[in-house]
């Protein structure tokens, strides 16, 4: 810039300078003359003055745009390249996809393809198709006309009812959104038919198996606020983070109101983090099967709500966990959805189950053997209460195993008086009553047990056989997992691994196994959990015969207890919780199953239900069969 | 600046017809007083013979450059159509791939593959017996060996009866889907991923007793299919039983 002027006016100056001798040389040959001769010839200005002038000019000029260069480039380079940038430069974000949830063998039980949403601006297609150069034309529809032909022809493409699409088009607002989560190729479709139709981009949510495990997978669906997809229940809303990766983002230079990217102006990028996919200890062929069992049996009793938990009995880890109630995750909000997760979350009074803390304490202290033979009262007197059994009785002699395997409160009482509350309180915590079992799905309750201090004389008349103390499902699970692993419960988990978007798989950590028994104890309570499904004739036969499977001994326990009525306040004669918690084959446990069941009107034994899935486990799992005969072990003597 | 030092050959130069040929114009123009007629005349020829390939070359080069540039451009244009292209189909594969995806996840899920057995006709395998081969060749049966019962057909809602095992299935899977059907799908909505094809029809005849006669707590294994709250199940049992034979 500063050159150019001065280059352009040399010339002309130079010029008749150059000429001037030349042209003149002829006529004054003596050079001295020359400068005198010259002077009158450019009369009025001095070419070296006009030259002096310029110069001062040019430099002028330079230094004012010296100046400015300055202040631009220097004194106000911040402000005005920020002013720039903030025209042009945009920051797109680069969306990063939502992991999927894998079963144990890799079956997806969820994960997200991409989908775009159809939106648009009713008012803004009703101005363009009033605008008096549209109407003028002949033949042109009206925007009416034009709407209900959008929606006839967004109805056809996506295979939607025209209707609500033609609805929210006719609304007088400038956004609606008329189809959430659409193919691409299909939105391409409709908006190269109809151009007045926008696209976003979207995640949509895929749960290929239906509502099975649903209530522990829970769902995910779009947030308008975050444009990102966010788990709501469930694992999806308890490993959010995890599952959601980080977005990226893309700062290029965009066009002056318009999103086209200008090629080639990417200043910084950094690329999306996809979420890292989990993988579960759930086995989803076992889930649905667990799944249809309970509700098909829970509807076959008419119990209002039922759960059942499978445990892998060496190393906690939930293969299956199944409620009687269910949503869609697709549409978690249609009516009749049960979208929490009750074998968690909803704590019960377990009953009889809990007679195996009395039993084991009493096998661990030493203070009772499973051949011991008990005289039995009709009923006992702990404190002010008087406890009976289930059936009516005068005094009767029954062995220990007899005592767990007809399940008798008055035995079972008095077991627990010589074992001693302390070393009772001891064997429930060791078991993991109270404690939250620290699954990874979100709202875990951790039942309750009254502290020891708090214990009435009352108190250790009830906790012994399972009321005044409550617990889910799962913890329920968990402490017969303990006897089925030699004592050593591992407390229960459902994220095996997670596994990266570069295919590294990252193992979760194993949970620290917590000592409940000695395994001379573990294995002496598996034997007379056996009597339980023990099919004696009279006395000899076990509260849950109905749990046997063939070919594979069961150890177990039944459990009814009575539900407190909000009316009266005191325990209800009719409402019952029926629990059965067991494991299989009982030598080497390879399976624990735990069982509730809300309410059946009849009362009936879960130990059906308990046969029905054993029976499927032991397939599925290909337990190998045991040849040896059921045990049979006297219960009641005469 | 380097006018002088040119001009210097250049009366050595004009004669012996040099062929440099940016020296002789420059020659002619800066120093203007010395040259002469005699020495201008033979120098010209030289010059304008040295020119001329010289300008032959550039403007070779420019024609190159130009025609070089359209093709490069060309090139460009037609190979970003192609990009463009290549660009859509990836675009379409990779949507056609994740739909695919999409289907055969939705297809192999276990409520899907129970709900195509049962339209197959296959019933849950329920209670298996176990046949024990010891290492001296004998055998033992363990637990007791019976023929997978089809289960009644599920009465969700106010449908049909279906006719045949095969259509039962097809509703029944889509009362096992939803799962909240109460007891009707009852043993229909059992299945399982061992299940037991059982040619329709010929295990009917002997199930349909047992179905009816025994009461509900009879055998656990047996409980399934046996409560039907609308009552429906020996009709039911009928209808299957003649659509199978």
């Amino acid at each position: 810039m500063a050159r150019s002027p001065a280059t352009l006016s040399r010339p002309p100056a130079r010029a008749p300078r150059g000429r001037a001798p030349s042209g003149r040389r002829p006529a004054p040959p003596p050079p001295p003359p020359r400068r005198p001769a010259r002077r009158p010839a450019s009369r009025p200005p001095d070419p070296r003055r006009r030259l002096r002038v310029g110069r001062v000019i040019l430099v002028a000029v330079l230094l004012l745009c010296t100046l400015k260069l300055v202040e631009v480039q220097g004194l106000r380079a911040g402000e005005l390249s920020a002013d720039a940038a903030q025209q042009r430069t945009t920051r797109l974000t680069v969306p990063a996809e939502r992991g999927a949830i894998l079963d144990r063998y890799g079956t997806p039980l969820a994960f997200s393809v991409e989908a775009k949403a159809l939106v648009a601006n009713p008012r803004r297609i009703s101005q363009d198709w009033n605008d008096p150069a549209v109407r003028s034309q002949p033949g042109s529809p009206t925007p009416d006309q034009r709407k209900s032909a959008i929606a006839l022809g967004m109805g056809r493409i996506l295979g939607l009812d025209p209707g609500p699409i033609f609805a929210a088009l006719t609304s007088d607002r400038s956004y609606v959104v008329l189809a959430p989560l659409v193919d691409p190729g299909a939105a391409r479709q409709v908006r190269e038919a109809f151009p007045e139709i926008a696209e976003e981009d979207r995640e949509s949510r895929q749960y290929p198996a239906g509502d099975v495990a649903a209530t522990v997978v829970g769902s995910a669906s779009w947030n308008m606020d975050r444009q990102k997809i966010r788990g709501s229940i469930g694992l999806e809303s308890a490993l959010d983070t995890t599952l959601a990766g980080t977005d990226g983002f893309r700062v290029v230079d965009t066009a002056e109101g318009s999103d086209a990217v200008i090629p080639g102006t990417t200043r910084a990028e950094q690329p999306a983090q996809a979420g890292r996919d989990v993988v579960l200890t759930l086995d989803t062929d076992l889930q649905y099967a667990v799944e249809q069992r309970l509700r098909e049996y829970t509807a076959r009793v008419g119990a209002s709500n039922g759960s059942a938990v499978v445990l892998d009995a060496r190393t906690g880890q939930v293969l299956s966990m199944a409620s009687s109630g269910g949503f869609n995750p697709a549409a978690p909000g249609a009516p009749g959805a049960q979208l929490s997760n009750p074998a968690v979350t909803s704590p019960f009074e377990p009953g009889s189950v809990n007679k195996l803390v009395t039993m084991a304490a009493a096998i661990e202290a030493g203070v009772a053997r499973p051949e011991d033979v008990l005289q039995v009262p009709g009923s006992i007197r702990v404190a002010d209460r008087t406890i009976g059994d289930a059936w009516s009785h005068g005094t009767i002699n029954l062995t220990l195993n007899g005592v767990l395997g007809r399940s008798s409160n008055v035995g079972t009482l008095m077991t627990a008086q010589r074992v001693g509350p302390d070393r009772f309180a001891d064997m429930l915590r060791a078991l993991g009553v109270g404690t939250r079992t620290g699954i990874e799905l979100p709202g875990e309750s951790s039942g309750s047990v009254p502290a020891r201090e708090d214990w009435s004389g009352s108190t250790f008349g009830n906790l012994p056989i399972g009321q005044g103390l409550s617990m889910t499902t799962l913890q329920m699970a968990s402490m017969y997992q303990a006897v089925a692993n030699d004592g050593v419960r591992v407390p229960p988990r459902l994220v095996e691994a997670e596994v990266g978007a570069d295919g590294v798989r990252i193992p979760s950590a194993a949970p620290e196994g917590v000592r409940a028994m000695s395994p001379e104890t573990a294995r002496t309570m598996r034997d007379m959990l056996q009597s339980v499904t023990q099919d004696g004739r009279g006395g000899n036969r076990g509260t849950g015969p109905q749990a046997a499977i063939a070919g594979y001994p069961v150890a177990g326990k039944t459990g009814t207890a009575q539900q407190v009525d909000p009316g009266c306040g005191c325990y209800s004669q009719s409402n019952y919780w029926i629990t059965f918690a067991g494991m299989f084959p009982a030598q080497d446990p390879r399976y624990v199953v735990a069982l509730m069941l809300d309410r059946p009107p009849g009362g009936d034994s879960a130990a059906p239900l308990f046969h029905e899935i054993g029976a499927y486990l032991a397939q599925h799992g290909a337990v190998p069969v045991s040849t040896a005969p059921p045990r049979q072990v006297p219960l009641t003597l005469p | 600046m380097s006018t002088a030092t040119l001009s210097e050959p250049r009366t050595r130069t004009g004669t012996r017809s040099t062929p440099r040929p940016a020296a002789p114009p420059r020659g002619t123009t800066t120093s203007a007083p010395r040259p002469s007629p005699a020495r201008t005349t033979p120098v010209a020829p030289p010059a304008s013979s040295g020119t001329a390939p010289f300008v032959l070359l550039i403007m070779v080069l420019l024609t190159g450059g130009l025609v070089a540039t359209l093709w490069l451009s060309t090139a460009a244009a037609a190979d970003s159509y192609r990009l463009d292209e290549a660009r859509q189909v990836a675009r379409d594969l990779s949507e056609q791939s994740e739909r695919l995806h999409r289907d055969v996840e939705a297809a192999q899920s276990a409520p899907a593959l129970a709900a195509a057995a049962r339209a197959q006709g296959m019933v849950p395998a329920g209670d298996p017996a176990v046949l024990l081969v010891a290492p001296d060749g004998t055998s033992q049966v363990i637990g007791d060996a019976r023929p997978a019962q089809p289960t009644a057909p599920p009465a969700p809602t106010p449908a049909p009866v279906p006719p045949a095992p095969g259509a039962a299935g097809t509703t029944g899977a889509q009362a096992a889907t939803d799962g909240q059907q109460a007891p009707a799908p009852a043993g229909a909505a059992a299945a399982e991923d061992r299940l037991v094809a059982v040619p329709s029809g010929q295990d009917q005849p002997e199930q349909a007793q047992p179905q009816q006669a025994q009461p509900q707590q009879a055998q656990p294994q047996q409980a399934q299919p046996q409560q039907d709250p609308d009552g429906e199940t020996p009709q039911d049992d009928a209808a299957v039983t003649e659509a199978g034979r």
